[in-house]
């Protein structure tokens, strides 16, 4: 059944979104403004269901790509999007366009609602990949060997590239990162388009429902409340910022930060998103699962580029998505294959 | 001679003007409160008239002047005195969303007249997103001016790291409008992340307006007393700027009051950790500070419904005081406020205060004066201390922590109360004023570097330019540290660009 999005949605949208990142994915606050001002000119926007898909819809994955602190400097501009959908509508001329985030963790949850909003375009309430990870290849449809040909990636000044490649997903991660930096280290991405008829390959259903919830969970907030666990969000213990270790490691932010409770050390490693946490050594939660900090006097999600020392926060986890628990694609993402620097003599619990 | 060795405090507050001398060892020699009566210079040199009057001190045997002072915050609170401010945001990429577009309506129409976007700014390796010209910038003031501007604030894209274009455009504005013309550049206030300090800009060159007409005659005046010293405000991290600076900087300042009272209240007691409470006389203030340093929020400031990019002191807020109103053996929200002087029982008034209360158990008022048994003062005087330790216990979230008294309020709360986890320092009732003569100088270094080799060897020559920044700004060279350190790498950028953001502290030499 389809839904409205307003702006009343934004906040909880970004707070859900946040902490679907895992510690990664970007703050939406990069787009939240523009996301605001587009709505508030051109309107609501229509939400569907998998279910509503007709055959021949062509739908339209987008994100953001880059380094976060650039675009909280250079802002998002509505050109970028407009690039790629303008070029789309002249490759795909009589199709119905739905939009949709490529990645529900972070930033990019916000990435389809300018256009949608601006050409009142519907939005498929589900992602590609139900949290945030780092790379291209860990895209649903990337693990299921799904075509991507054509992708678009575009700038804020109207640059377009056009990128038609093989199945080679090192290669598109490696095309894709050289040209953002030759943009500036900040573009907007299109890519997996698929047919209506081909969503059951390509997308995590329901992500964006699920980001609502979470973020109207983290806005009902209170340090006592128990509302947390009701909307699926575990609380595994609760404590301080004691420790903070970080490196930067090939482009990643790589390290781990300690919270101490009243009977335990919590620690939790991350390359970019939380991947691992252990109480007392032992695993408590881990990749594919999605590990969060939340501030404890707010609820606010904290991300691995905003850990505080001393701030008192809630250690949590929520289920990972289906499809990331079958053990064919669990073992892509396993914390082992990340880079993460973990010496202490860790057991399973 | 003697060298200089004295250093003069003072804290502008809501009521009064408090003022503190203290010798090199911080050892407090005097102290005055003058009420808030006349202008706050006025104000000033009554105190420091009062001071220096006998010969016990003098002058020139001063070495700085402290002030910390919360005009700024006020007239932004309060809507007024306000500059209005024109924006030229050169920005080649022409974002869409206008400036202090989450400004509530009343502050964005008080502050900002309009804006202007012009070509120009910087990608992140320094590579100009598109040229910026001379003629597009006259073009703009000229607009703005039409349009009623006052003052005017200038932001380019990525100006931390290259500030050139704002600098650029500043000359040809001096040139072609006036040397005179009142201005900020937004890479003066530092931190990456446009919107934020695009509302910094915006904020900072409306509340010169204030701090210009407060500060006007200061210095001229004490040198005229026989100061021959150089005069500094607190800013919002506890540490000083010149006067000059505070004057074209005001946003520095804008938060500097509760983190004065917190920074004045671990010296006084001594302590580099502790829970400090400042009763007042309508509300307590309860904050922590580690390692000397007030702790902030995780949220960053919000003023007026303003979003600004620096953190506050994380305090909460209790509505408790001297003048806090008791009916039926309860304490109440309401309070008197300054009436406790002219209408509590003590001086004959009509209603029980937690002032009452206090006098009944120190002895000063007796049960017939106030209407209440001494039993009954001493159940409510607990049930008072409950409510700010269960606040105090709240914020320190498990760490045992000793809580220290300070503020006019804390008069109230009788010795018999006091123990080694529960201090009342000497001079409680002037913490502010102690803690802003007592504040040291600071250094922010912010910038991006290639970590991919040499990562100790950057650091470490990073962490010295912070250092000879902070003494270049007159500390001693061996009292000055890092105290804060933040490395953000920035992905998809090559050789491991990563953003550093250092803070150093040091005390103001001898």
């Amino acid at each position: 059944m389809s839904t409205q999005l307003c702006l009343h949605h934004i906040e909880s949208l970004s707070l859900g979104a946040t902490l679907l990142g895992s510690g990664g994915g970007g703050n939406p606050a990069i787009m939240s403004n523009l996301t605001r001002y587009y709505m508030e000119t051109y309107g609501n926007i229509q939400l569907i269901s998998v279910g509503e898909l007709e055959t021949n819809d062509l739908l339209v994955p987008i994100a953001n790509i880059g380094a976060p602190l650039v675009a909280l400097e250079k802002l998002p501009t509505f050109l970028a999007f407009d690039t790629i959908y303008q070029k789309i509508i002249v490759h795909y001329p009589n199709r119905r366009i739905v939009l949709m985030s490529a990645e529900i963790g972070g930033c990019n949850s916000l990435a389809p609602l300018i256009l949608a909003s601006r050409y009142g375009l519907p939005v498929l309430d589900a992602d590609l990949m139900g949290r945030a990870f780092p790379k291209i290849n860990l895209f649903k449809p990337a693990l299921l060997n799904q075509k991507n040909d054509p992708a678009y990636l575009s700038d804020y000044k109207g640059n377009l590239l056009l990128l038609h490649l093989k199945q080679d997903m090192s290669l598109l991660e490696k095309i894709v990162r050289d040209s953002t930096v030759n943009f500036g280290s900040s573009a907007v991405m299109a890519l997996f388009l698929f047919s209506g008829g081909q969503v059951d390959d390509y997308v995590i259903p329901g992500s964006v429902t699920s980001a609502l919830q979470l973020g109207n969970a983290l806005l009902s907030y209170s340090p006592d409340s128990h509302e947390l666990d009701k909307a699926g969000i575990h609380v595994l213990g609760e404590g301080r910022i004691n420790n903070i270790i970080n490196n930067v490691k090939n482009g990643f932010l790589t390290g781990y930060v300690s919270i101490t409770c009243a009977d335990a050390v919590f620690k939790l490693y991350f390359q970019n998103e939380f991947l691992l946490a252990t109480k007392n050594n032992i695993i408590v939660a881990e990749s594919p699962e999605i590990i969060m900090l939340i501030d404890d006097k707010h609820g606010t999600p904290i991300t691995t580029e905003v850990l505080k020392f001393g701030l008192k926060v809630k250690v949590v986890k929520l289920s990972a998505p289906d499809f990331w628990q079958k053990p064919e694609n669990k073992k892509h993402v396993h914390y082992k294959k990340f880079d993460l620097e973990v010496h202490d003599e860790i057991a399973a619990l | 001679m003697k060298l200089p060795h004295y250093k003069l405090g003072i804290d502008v507050g809501g009521t009064t003007v408090d003022l503190v001398v203290i010798d090199s060892t911080g050892y407090l020699v005097k102290s005055c409160k003058i009420p808030l009566t006349d202008g706050i210079e006025n104000c000033i040199i009554k105190g420091i008239k009062q001071l220096f009057q006998d010969e016990s001190i003098q002058p020139q045997n001063c070495l700085s002047i402290h002030i910390g002072t919360t005009i700024a915050l006020n007239s932004l609170l309060e809507i007024s005195s306000l500059y209005k401010v024109g924006l030229l945001r050169i920005a080649g990429h022409y974002p869409d969303v206008p400036p202090a577009y989450e400004f509530p309506a009343r502050q964005r129409q008080a502050i900002l007249t309009s804006f202007e976007t012009i070509s120009g700014g910087r990608e992140v390796d320094n590579q100009a997103i598109s040229i910026l010209d001379r003629v597009s910038i006259i073009d703009a003031i000229d607009k703005l001016l039409g349009a009623g501007t006052e003052a005017i604030g200038i932001i380019s894209v990525f100006s931390p790291l290259y500030s050139e274009d704002e600098i650029y455009a500043e000359n040809i504005i001096r040139q072609h409008f006036g040397e005179d013309i009142v201005l900020t550049l937004s890479s003066q206030l530092g931190g990456l992340g446009f919107i934020e300090r695009e509302n910094n800009t915006l904020v900072n060159t409306a509340l010169k307006k204030v701090m210009k007409k407060s500060f006007a005659f200061l210095a001229a005046t004490c040198k005229q007393l026989g100061f021959q010293c150089d005069y500094f405000i607190t800013q919002n991290n506890g540490t000083l700027i010149s006067l000059e600076e505070a004057v074209n900087f005001p946003l520095k300042t804008l938060c500097s009051g509760a983190t004065n009272s917190l920074i004045g209240a671990s010296k006084l007691a001594g302590l580099s950790h502790a829970i400090m409470v400042d009763i007042g006389g309508t509300s307590t203030d309860i904050g922590i500070v580690e390692n000397s340093f007030p702790r902030t929020t995780f949220k960053l400031a919000n003023i007026g419904g303003i979003p600004l990019n620096f953190h506050l002191p994380d305090i909460s807020v209790l509505a408790l005081g001297g003048g806090s109103i008791i009916n039926e053996l309860a304490i109440t929200d309401q309070s008197l406020g300054y009436r406790v002087f002219s209408e509590s029982r003590s001086v004959g008034g009509e209603h029980l205060t937690l002032f009452d209360i206090g006098n009944l158990l120190n002895n000063k008022v007796t049960e017939n004066n106030i209407r209440i048994t001494s039993p009954e003062a001493d159940m409510l005087m607990k049930k008072c201390l409950e409510k700010i330790s269960h606040t105090a216990n709240e914020l320190a979230c498990g760490l045992k922590l000793p809580v220290v008294l300070v503020g006019g309020g804390a008069e109230t709360i009788p010795d018999y109360f006091l123990n080694d986890e529960i201090i009342r320092p000497a001079h409680f009732g002037i913490a502010n004023a102690y803690g802003a003569a007592l504040a040291e100088i600071s250094g922010v270094l912010d910038q991006i570097v290639y970590l991919d080799k040499n990562v100790e060897e950057t650091l470490y020559e990073l962490e010295q330019r912070v250092i000879q920044k902070v003494i270049a700004k007159g500390a001693a060279p061996g009292s000055v540290r890092l105290i804060e350190k933040t490395l953000l790498p920035l992905y998809y950028m090559p050789n491991q660009m990563t953003r550093v953001v250092m803070v150093a502290a040091g005390i103001l030499g001898m």
